[in-house]
Order: structure tokens, then C-alpha cells, then sequence
């Protein structure tokens, strides 16, 4: 017992150092500025407008996003293999780049078909810039709820609609079975959608909406109230909180329902999608997808001469990627570490660290920099932390904490606790237990944790804005302020070096994982 | 009437041949099992019966209609069959009613007719108390009566079960198996099912039929 004690204290020590104190320092600033009083012009901090346009601009993404996406990746999911792989590494590339791309994109679209020329005036018409706004967040996160529905459909899916076959035909097999089956999935990923649009800056910002975390960029960087910018965090952290325990409820239950045997079934045995259905699919890859690829190849061609440099760029994102690798992996291994020394044991201190992994997320990221800011600028702390990229890092691994403290979780959670009772009687220690128990059902969830934890890292902007070492940018800020000069060229090269170099690595990891857990992962 | 006439039927995987060139008759009201190792192509057999695999050659004919071979080929759905997949699984938004219910959807019937259906079968395996459980909470041998339940719910003329009393213990696979028996002794049903137990065969007053190297032989 003790020397399960002395391997999970250590543990929590830096679980709590990586995610609870952040969002301890956050909590201190935010009652601070609770009761701080305004600078000229910053205004309220809360009003139930801001509120009102934050959630209704966050839930008619999620809405629209789902609609599209989920009948997407049924599509997707039961398309010939060689063709489902090629729509799986398109799903991927929307989520590769932040939405303020996309933002940047379908405005540019917008202006040079004339459409702002008439239209659009900065600060203006809240319909065009909604509807913008709107457009450009479900072209980044619409296939968030794509890739959980292909997830369903060429994976447990399969095996719910065999159990059909005798009974109905394949396509009432697909429309009472499988489509019934994606809903819970599909669910959590419209919550994740939701937090997702909930917290982004750059889609509005780049639209002239001012939602949440608009403001609590403007109160720090125009007005510089750190607390305050902290205080105004507080409502969207507990809207994000609330729904990001849903979505985990959800999650949970959805995992445990498909745990179900693999089945090889010959492919016309299940529903294929029609010509109709496939041509549908198209449509909506091209319109939101295909278009801003395009887009973005046309516009570098067409910008070349004027073209500069593009390898200070493109070195930045080199750097922006291998910070977001090492913080990922320092994420994804102290999690798997930490939930592995806590089973089968201690099940209320796992709760303990999904529960402070969580709040590190949905507090908005602009917050949470601040928060690594403040702790950066301590006398304790080396200077050398908040001058160099460490503190960039460190932010980036606490925020994305929760992707592989959930999913190591959920993984660890369907093995059965008698496998450790039986290797704990045969006197083995505590960390032989892990790495011959928990480690290799929870390694291909962490690594696909860590995937995910590359991409979000690599398009986080508010935190790269806040932590970026001096000198050298971070990738989306870079991109940012590219597309800010209106440096059409080069934005739309590192756009799409961006797109493609993260979704090639999603892929890759992805396929690793596959071997690794062909139980859990669709079969493509 | 034969049931089954399965004649010549060859299937492999990976070039890997797993049935070559098997035949089987089964009459109608009669009972087998299916005996054989791992991987000798118990399962594939089961599959092309029901019609969610195709056989490179051969032919199935199921009570003198053709099933398969010769350019025909019926669904799955048109070969009104009751089917138990290894490790059954019930659908996970329904409650186990709700599961035996579905099996009846395609006969059209009122809701209630269908419900009394339902829960007159699952009284069969005595799982009525089970009714309103949904999946995730019912134990593996509960699921497996359930699905067992599912199976002759639509009361078809053949039943293809595999491996079907998976995760029951003795008492209740006795049980489980007293109740199919009497059922299909008393409606004329058909079985053929497959399973790594003998004493499976022995329960269901079924003859045994071994499947080796991709043929079957009949036993004693």
C-alpha cells in the first residue's frame, strides 16, 4: 500500500501544479477583479446582451454543425475503404487550422465577390457579421461531429446493424439501428462544438462580434485589466463547466455502450450509401471544405509577387509545432501516468484529477494565459520561464490536460479491476502493475489524446498571443497578424502548410493507434 | 422437407480457404450442432445460410425455395430466419423489449400485438422481469437470453444460433435450453447452431455435425 502511496502523491503533486494552480491564480484574479472598478471604457462586465449573442452565436454553430456533420460521417463512414480514408484525412484538415482562418477566408470570399463592398461596414450590419461569424465556425468545427459519427458508422455501428439483417433490410437497419446508435455520440460532440465556438476569438473577432472572449482579450490587451479580464471569464467558465460535465457524462455512456465485439461482414451484408447520398456528401466537403482549400492555393499562386519571405513563417510554425508535440506529450504522459497509479484504487482521487483537468479547459484560454502570466511573473519563478517558451508550453499542456485525462479514463475504466488484483498477488510493484495492466489500454487512448492535443495547440490563439516568447511568435498569432497586413500570400501558405502538415500527423498517429486498439477504433 | 440444402459451398479468406466445397441437409423440424475447433469455418457457414456472406460457389436452398447460387440471391431479411450472433449484442438504445419488439417490425403488426408478442417470448426464457432493463445493465448471460428471445421472436420456420448459450452458467443454459427445445418441439422449428460444446448439442436434443478442414461429417 505504501508504495502505491509513494508513486500516486508525486503524481498529484504535478497534476496540481500543471492544472490546479492556474486555475487557483485564476480564481484569485477573478474575485480581485470582481470587485475592481472599471478603467475609462472598458464598461460592464456582465450584460445579458453579451451573453445572449456569446451562447446564441456558440449553439447555432453546434447546431448547424451537427446537422451537417453527422449525416456526413454516417456517409463517410460506410464509404469503400480506400474512399473512407481519403474523407477521414479531409475531416481532419478543417480542425488543423483556427477558425479565425476560416473567418479570414470567407470574408476575403465575401469582399472580392462584393459582397462587403455593399454590405459590410466594420462594426456595422450585425446580420452579415453573425451570419460570417457563423459560416466561418461551422467550417472549422463541422467535422468534430463528422468524425464521431464516422467513428459510430465504421466501427460499433457495424455490428448494431448486423444484429438487423435477419430481421429488416438494410436501410430500415440503418435508419432504426445505426442512426439511433450515432445520436449520444453525436450529442457530445455537438457539446464539444459548443465549448469550442464558445471560447474561440478569432472567428468573431475577425467578423467585428464582440462575444466573450472577444472581451476578455479587448480588457486585457486595450485596456490592460488582467483582473478584470479574469472577473469577465467567470460566466463563460461556468457555462463551459456546466456543459463540458455533460458532454463527459454522455461521452462516458456512449463509450461503455460500445464496447461491443469487431465483425468482419462482407460489405453489401450493411447499408452502402446511394448515388444521391454520395453526390450530398460532395456538395458539403466542396462547400466547406474544398472551397477554402481552394481558396487559399488560388489566392498564394495569384499573391506570389508579392510574396516577401515566407520562411520566418513557416520557421515559426515549425517551432509553434514541436512546443505543441512536447506539451501534448508531457500532458498525455502525466496523464496516463497519474490515471494508471490511481486504478483500481483511489477511484474518488481520478475523479479528483478529471475534475481539475476539466476546469483548466473550460476556463477561456485567454484566461488561463493570464493566469500562466501571473504565475510566470513571480519572484519564485525563473525569469527564464516567462522569457522563453516554457511558459507558452506550460499553459498549452494544462489547458489540453483534459483530452487524455478523459480519454485515458474511459479507457482504463472498461478494464476489468481483477487483472490488477491478480498481478498485485503475485507481489509485483506498483509500477510493473501499471505497465503490465492499465499502460497498454490506456497508451493508444493517449496517443490519440495527444493528436488531438497537437492540433488544438498548434491553432490556439489566445494563449499564443498572451505567452509567445519574445522574438518568436507563435504560428497562429504569426498567421494572424499576416492576415491582419494583409499579407494574402503568405497567410495562405502557412494556412495550408498548417492544414495539411497537422492533419498528415493526425492521420499518421491515428493509424498508429488503430493497430494498437482495433477493438475501439472504426474499421475503415 | 429439407430445411437446409446447402450443396458444394467454398469460401475463403485471404486465400486462405475456409469452406471447401460443403454440404449440408437438415429436415425440417430437426435439430443440429455444429462442432468443430477455432477458425475451421463454423461461423462463415452460419453467415452464408443467413445470406450476410456470399459462398464463391455452391448453393443453398432453404425449404426447396433457392436461397443461393445459380444468379439468386435473397437478403438476409427475405430468408425469414431467427439469428443469435456470437456474443450477441443487444441495440443500445432500446430496452430489452424494445429489442425483441424490433424483431417483429417488418410483420407489420399492431404496437400492441407486438408488445404481447414480445413479452410472451421473453416469458419464454424467463426474462419478463427483464423487460424494462435497459442493456448496459444487464448482466452477459441476460443479454444472451434476450437475444436468444429476439431470435424466435417473429417465429421463423429456421433458427441459426451461434454459439448461443455464451456467458450462461450450467443452471441457466439447462434452463435456457429446455425452453428453446420445447418451443421448437412444439412449433416445428428448425435449428442449426454452432458451438465449441458438445454439452450444448446433448441440452438441445440435437444431432452433432463436425466441420473439418472446410467439410462437414456427420457424427453420433
Amino acid at each position: 500500500m505504501w508504495r502505491e502511496r509513494a508513486v500516486a502523491w508525486p503524481l498529484r503533486a504535478a497534476v496540481a501544479v500543471l492544472v490546479a494552480l492556474p486555475v487557483a491564480v485564476f480564481f484569485y484574479e477573478a474575485v480581485r477583479g470582481l470587485g475592481a472598478s472599471a478603467e475609462s471604457g472598458s464598461g460592464a462586465l456582465f450584460t445579458w446582451a453579451l451573453l445572449g449573442k456569446s451562447l446564441g452565436l456558440a449553439a447555432m454553430v453546434a447546431a448547424i454543425a451537427t446537422i451537417v456533420g453527422v449525416p456526413a460521417g454516417l456517409v463517410a463512414g460506410r464509404l469503400p475503404r480506400r474512399w473512407a480514408a481519403v474523407t477521414l484525412f479531409v475531416f481532419v484538415l478543417p480542425i488543423a487550422v483556427p477558425p479565425s482562418v476560416h473567418a479570414y477566408l470567407w470574408r476575403n470570399l465575401a469582399m472580392s465577390a462584393g459582397l462587403l463592398g455593399v454590405l459590410f461596414v466594420e462594426g456595422g450590419s450585425d446580420v452579415v457579421n453573425v451570419a460570417g461569424a457563423t459560416l466561418s465556425l461551422v467550417g472549422a468545427l463541422w467535422t468534430i461531429p463528422a468524425l464521431a459519427a464516422f467513428a459510430v458508422a465504421a466501427g460499433p455501428g457495424r455490428r448494431f446493424e448486423l444484429e438487423a439483417r435477419p430481421f429488416v433490410s438494410a436501410a430500415v437497419a440503418a435508419r432504426k439501428v445505426l442512426v439511433p446508435a450515432a445520436l449520444p455520440v453525436a450529442a457530445a460532440a455537438a457539446g464539444v462544438v459548443f465549448i469550442l465556438a464558445f471560447a474561440d476569438y478569432g472567428g468573431p473577432a475577425m467578423w467585428q462580434i464582440t462575444t466573450y472572449p472577444v472581451q476578455i482579450q479587448a480588457l486585457y490587451s486595450s485596456f490592460f485589466e488582467p483582473e478584470r479580464a479574469a472577473a469577465a471569464a467567470l460566466i463563460p467558465a461556468a457555462v463551459t463547466g456546466l456543459l463540458a460535465t455533460l458532454v463527459y457524462v454522455a461521452g462516458r455512456r456512449a463509450f461503455s455502450r460500445f464496447d461491443v465485439e469487431q465483425v468482419n461482414t462482407e460489405p453489401d451484408a450493411l447499408w452502402r450509401p446511394g448515388r444521391g447520398l454520395k453526390a450530398a456528401l460532395l456538395c458539403v466537403v466542396a462547400g466547406l471544405t474544398g472551397v477554402p482549400i481552394a481558396l487559399s492555393g488560388y489566392w498564394m499562386v495569384a499573391a506570389r509577387p508579392q510574396i516577401v519571405d515566407v520562411s520566418a513563417s513557416l520557421s515559426d510554425l515549425l517551432a509553434t509545432l514541436a512546443i505543441a508535440t512536447v506539451a501534448a506529450a508531457l500532458s498525455c504522459a502525466l496523464a496516463i501516468a497519474a490515471t494508471g497509479a490511481h486504478w483500481p484504487r483511489f477511484a474518488r482521487w481520478r475523479t479528483a484529477l478529471a475534475v481539475a483537468a476539466l476546469a483548466a479547459f473550460v476556463i477561456p484560454p485567454a484566461a488561463l494565459g493570464l493566469a500562466v502570466k501571473e504565475i510566470s511573473q513571480w519572484r519564485m519563478v525563473p525569469v527564464a520561464f516567462g522569457d522563453t517558451s516554457a511558459a507558452y508550453g506550460f499553459a498549452l499542456a494544462g489547458r489540453f490536460f483534459a483530452v487524455p485525462a478523459v480519454l485515458t479514463m474511459l479507457a482504463v475504466e472498461r478494464l476489468d479491476s481483477r487483472y490488477a488484483h491478480l498481478v498485485r498477488t503475485s507481489g509485483v510493484g506498483p509500477l510493473r502493475r501499471i505497465a503490465a495492466t492499465a499502460l497498454p489500454v490506456m497508451l493508444p487512448a493517449g496517443m490519440a489524446a495527444w493528436a488531438v492535443a497537437v492540433v488544438l495547440g498548434v491553432g490556439e490563439l489566445p494563449i499564443g498571443i498572451l505567452l509567445a516568447a519574445p522574438g518568436s511568435p507563435q504560428a497562429s498569432v504569426d498567421l494572424f497578424n499576416l492576415m491582419h497586413y494583409a499579407r494574402r500570400g503568405e497567410a495562405f501558405a502557412v494556412t495550408l502548410a498548417m492544414m495539411f502538415g497537422a492533419a498528415a500527423l493526425v492521420v499518421a498517429v491515428l493509424a498508429v493507434t488503430r493497430r494498437l486498439w482495433k477493438r475501439y477504433l472504426p474499421t475503415v | 422437407m429439407e430445411a437446409i440444402s446447402a450443396d458444394g459451398l467454398r469460401k475463403s479468406y485471404g486465400g486462405v480457404t475456409i469452406l471447401d466445397g460443403a454440404t449440408l441437409t437438415l429436415e425440417e423440424g430437426h435439430r443440429a450442432v455444429i462442432y468443430g475447433p477455432t477458425g475451421c469455418g463454423k461461423t462463415t457457414l452460419l453467415y452464408i445460410l443467413a445470406g450476410l456472406a456470399r459462398s464463391e460457389s455452391g448453393k443453398v436452398r432453404l425449404f426447396g425455395a433457392p436461397a443461393s447460387g445459380n444468379g439468386v440471391f435473397l437478403q438476409p431479411e427475405e430468408r425469414g430466419l431467427g439469428v443469435v450472433f456470437q456474443k450477441a449484442v443487444l441495440w443500445p438504445h432500446m430496452t430489452a423489449a424494445q429489442n425483441v419488439e424490433f424483431a417483429l417490425y417488418a410483420l407489420r403488426l399492431p404496437r400492441s400485438e407486438r408488445k404481447r408478442r414480445a413479452m410472451e417470448t421473453l416469458e419464454c426464457f424467463g426474462a419478463a422481469d427483464l423487460a424494462m432493463r435497459r442493456p448496459e445493465t444487464l448482466s452477459g448471460g441476460q443479454a444472451q437470453r434476450i437475444a436468444l428471445a429476439r431470435s424466435i421472436a417473429a417465429r421463423p420456420r429456421l433458427l441459426l444460433w451461434d454459439e448461443p448459450f455464451t456467458g450462461l452458467d450450467c443452471t441457466s443454459r439447462d434452463a435456457a435450453a429446455r425452453a428453446a427445445r420445447e418451443y421448437m418441439e412444439r412449433t416445428n422449428t428448425t435449428l442449426l447452431a454452432v458451438s465449441h460444446h458438445r454439452e450444448d448439442a446433448e441440452a438441445l436434443g440435437a444431432a452433432v455435425v463436425l466441420l473439418k478442414e472446410g467439410r462437414l461429417e456427420a457424427q453420433s
